[in-house]
C-alpha cells in the first residue's frame, strides 16, 4: 500500500503539486493523467520518494518513505523512467542484473539465484534473446522492456511467495515509442497485472494507452487533482475536454464494451480530398 | 548463447584477464629497474656476499630505479582508478582525474612553493608535493562546495563546468605567477607540470601511500553503486542506492588518489582515461571488473611509459608526462571520432 497525503511540493518557487492526495492498494493499477506540466512526472518522482514533498507525507505500508532506506524502498519499489541512456556498454543481462542491488551486501556479487530472476524477467518482457547485447544497440522499445526487466528483477525475491506486495511505477512510458512497441508494452503490462498483489501507477497523456491498462484515474491538472476514481466514473467526454482543453470525445464502442478516446478537432480527410 | 547464461563464462574471462593484468604490473615493476642508461646485473644486484655500500649495481637497483617504479606503478593505479570513479560519477566516459581541476590546483600549489620559497625549518617536510597535494584538495574543496551550492546532491552539471572553469583560472594564475618569476625558477616549475617520477628514495611514497590506502578501501565499496550510478542518479536511486553518500564517497576517494599522484608524480596526463578506455575493450563496462583492471593496466602502463622515458633519449631524460600525452592525445582523438 501507497498513501500520499495532502502533497504539496514546489520547484524553488514554483507551485507544482498542491493537495495531492492518492491512495495505491495492492492490485490496482492507476493512471495520472494529464497534459504536460500538469505535475505527473513530480507526482511520480514523490512517490517513489526521490522528492521530499514540502507538506504532507508518503507513506509506504505504514511507514513514511523519509524513514525508509532507499534500499528498502526499492526492494518493494521500483520505477521506470521516461527514456534511458547509458554513456557505459553494459550487457542487456548486466542491465537486468542491476535491479537485483537493494537484495544484495556492500560486496556481495549476483549469484545463480539473480541471474535466473533476471533471466526470467527478460524473458516475461520478450528480450532474453538480447541478453548479451549492449544496451547501446537497442531500439527505444526494446530499452524500455529491458529497463522494466530490471525493475521486474528488482521487485522478484527467491525467498518470498511470489504474492508479497509490490509497486512499480512507470513514468510517461509510451513517450517515445512507435505504436508497435507501445502495443508491446501494452500487452507486456497486461501480463504483469495477472500477479494479484502487484500495482501499477502509470503516468501518461496518452488516453487510450490509460484506458487499456488502468482501472483508476487520477486526473491531474496544474499541480491539483480535477478528479480521481474508478475509469468508468471518472473517463467521461466532459473530463477529458476539461483536463486536456481540447475537442475529445470518448465513444463507448458497441458490442465491444471498448472505451476509445477520439481526438475530434481534425477531420481526417476523404479519398475525394475534401475533409468529410 | 542462452545455455552460458547460468555460468556466466564472462566472469571467468574476467577473472582471467584481472589476473594477467596484475602479473604484467607485477612484472613491469621487477623488470624496469634493470632496465637503463647504466646496465645493471640481476646476479650482482643480489649479491648478498658483497655489502651494499660498495655494491654499485644494487644501489643503483634499490635506490635510485625501484623506488621509481614503485611511484610509477602507484601513480599509474591511482589516475587510472580515479579516472574510472569520476567517470562513472560524471556519467561522462571523456571525463579525467584532471577535469575536475584537481591538476592545476596541484600545479599552483608547487609553483608557488617553488617560486616564494621555503623557510628552512620546514625543508624537512616534502614541501612541494605536500604543497601540490595542499593546492589539489583547495581545488577539489571549490568544485564540490559549487556543485553542492543549494542542493542536496551532487549537480553533476556543475562539478563538470566549475573544474574546467577551475582549470582555465589557476592556468592564468600559474602564467602570472610564472611571468613574474625569475626564469630559473620558471624552469623548475614547467618541469614540474610536464610530470614526471624522478623520486629518489622511499620516503615520498610512503609519504603517499596512506592516502592511497583510503582511496583504494572507498573504491573497493564502490563498484556496484557505480554501475547505477553511470546510468542514472535517478534510476540509481530507485534501484536502492544512497545517491549522495555515494556520490560523495566517489568524488572524495577520486580526489584523493589524484591528489597523492599528482604530490608523487605531477600532473601526468592521459592515464586516466586511455587505460578505463582500453581496459572497458577488455572486461566490458562492469566496474567490479573495469576498476581492478585499470588500477592494474595503469600501473603497468606508466612504469612502461617511465622505461621510454627514461631510455628513449639516454642519457637524457623525458618527463613521463610528455611520453604519456604523445600517446594519450591522438588516442584520446580516435575515441572522440569512433563516438561519433
Amino acid at each position: 500500500m501507497l498513501r500520499a497525503s495532502n502533497i504539496f511540493f514546489s520547484y524553488g518557487t514554483i507551485p507544482t503539486l498542491r493537495d495531492v492526495t492518492l491512495t495505491a492498494s495492492p492490485g490496482q493499477r492507476i493512471g495520472i493523467l494529464g497534459p504536460n506540466g500538469a505535475g505527473k512526472t513530480t507526482l511520480l518522482r514523490v512517490l517513489a520518494g526521490l522528492l521530499t514533498p514540502n507538506q504532507g507525507r508518503v507513506e509506504l505500508g505504514t511507514t513514511d518513505l523519509k524513514n525508509l532506506k532507499r534500499a528498502s524502498i526499492a526492494k518493494q519499489l521500483a520505477m521506470v523512467p521516461q527514456e534511458t541512456s547509458i554513456e557505459f556498454n553494459y550487457s542487456v543481462l548486466e542491465v537486468a542484473l542491476m535491479g537485483r542491488h537493494p537484495h544484495l551486501g556492500a560486496l556481495a556479487s549476483e549469484g545463480p539465484d539473480d541471474i535466473s530472476l533476471a533471466i526470467s524477467a527478460l524473458k516475461l518482457t520478450a528480450t532474453d534473446h538480447l541478453s548479451d547485447r549492449s544496451f547501446n544497440t537497442l531500439s527505444g522499445g526494446e530499452k524500455q522492456r529491458v529497463i522494466v526487466a530490471s525493475a521486474l528483477t528488482q521487485l522478484a525475491s527467491p525467498a518470498v511467495p511470489a504474492n508479497r506486495s509490490s509497486i512499480l511505477l512507470l513514468d510517461e512510458p509510451t513517450a517515445s515509442l512507435d505504436l508497435n512497441s507501445q502495443v508491446k508494452l501494452l500487452a507486456l503490462l497486461r501480463t504483469l497485472q495477472r500477479q494479484p498483489n502487484r500495482t501499477l501507477i502509470i503516468s501518461t497523456h496518452d488516453l487510450n494507452f490509460a484506458i487499456g491498462i488502468c482501472d483508476y484515474l487520477v486526473l491531474l491538472l496544474k499541480g491539483t487533482v480535477m478528479a480521481s476514481g474508478p475509469i468508468h466514473s471518472v473517463l467521461t467526454t466532459a473530463n477529458m475536454r476539461n483536463l486536456y482543453d481540447a475537442d475529445i470525445e470518448i465513444v463507448n464502442q458497441q458490442g465491444t464494451k471498448r472505451i476509445i478516446a477520439l481526438l475530434t478537432d481534425r477531420k481526417i480527410p476523404h479519398s475525394n480530398g475534401q475533409e468529410r | 548463447m542462452k545455455a552460458q547464461l547460468g555460468t556466466p563464462p564472462p566472469s571467468r574471462k574476467r577473472s582471467r584477464t584481472l589476473f594477467v593484468l596484475a602479473n604484467t604490473a607485477l612484472v613491469s615493476c621487477v623488470v624496469a629497474p634493470f632496465i637503463g642508461p647504466t646496465p645493471i646485473r640481476w646476479d650482482a644486484v643480489f649479491d648478498s656476499t658483497q655489502p651494499f655500500r660498495e655494491n654499485i649495481d644494487a644501489q643503483i637497483f634499490f635506490i635510485a630505479r625501484l623506488p621509481r617504479a614503485l611511484a610509477g606503478a602507484l601513480v599509474g593505479g591511482a589516475l587510472a582508478s580515479a579516472g574510472v570513479v569520476l567517470q562513472a560519477l560524471l556519467r561522462n566516459p571523456l571525463a579525467t582525474p584532471f577535469t575536475l581541476g584537481v591538476s592545476s590546483g596541484a600545479s599552483l600549489g608547487a609553483l608557488l612553493v617553488i617560486v616564494l620559497g621555503t623557510p628552512i625549518s620546514l625543508r624537512v617536510l616534502p614541501v612541494v608535493p605536500l604543497a601540490s597535494f595542499i593546492g589539489a584538495l583547495s581545488a577539489v574543496g571549490i568544485v564540490y562546495g559549487l556543485s553542492r551550492y543549494r542542493r542536496r546532491g551532487l549537480s553533476t552539471t556543475v562539478l563538470l563546468l566549475a573544474g574546467v572553469t577551475l582549470n582555465s583560472l589557476f592556468s592564468a594564475i600559474i602564467m602570472f605567477v610564472q611571468y613574474l618569476a625569475d626564469p630559473n625558477q620558471t624552469f623548475q616549475a614547467v618541469r614540474y607540470l610536464m610530470g614526471n617520477l624522478n623520486v629518489s628514495g622511499y620516503s615520498p611514497i610512503l609519504w603517499s601511500l596512506p592516502l592511497l590506502i583510503v582511496a583504494s578501501c572507498a573504491f573497493a565499496w564502490l563498484p556496484r553503486s557505480l554501475n547505477l550510478l553511470s546510468v542514472g542518479t535517478e534510476s540509481a536511486a530507485t534501484r536502492g542506492v544512497d545517491v549522495t553518500k555515494t556520490q560523495r564517497i566517489a568524488f572524495l576517494s577520486a580526489s584523493l588518489a589524484t591528489g597523492a599522484a599528482v604530490s608523487l608524480g605531477g600532473p601526468i596526463g592521459f592515464v586516466g582515461i586511455v587505460v578505463p578506455h582500453m581496459v572497458r575493450l577488455m572486461v566490458g563496462a562492469d566496474h567490479r571488473a573495469v576498476l581492478p583492471a585499470s588500477a592494474f593496466m595503469g600501473a603497468a602502463f606508466l612504469v612502461i611509459c617511465d622505461v621510454a622515458a627514461r631510455t628513449l633519449m639516454a642519457p637524457q631524460e623525458l618527463p613521463v608526462g610528455v611520453i604519456t600525452a604523445m600517446l594519450g592525445g591522438p588516442f584520446f582523438l580516435w575515441l572522440l571520432v569512433r563516438k561519433v
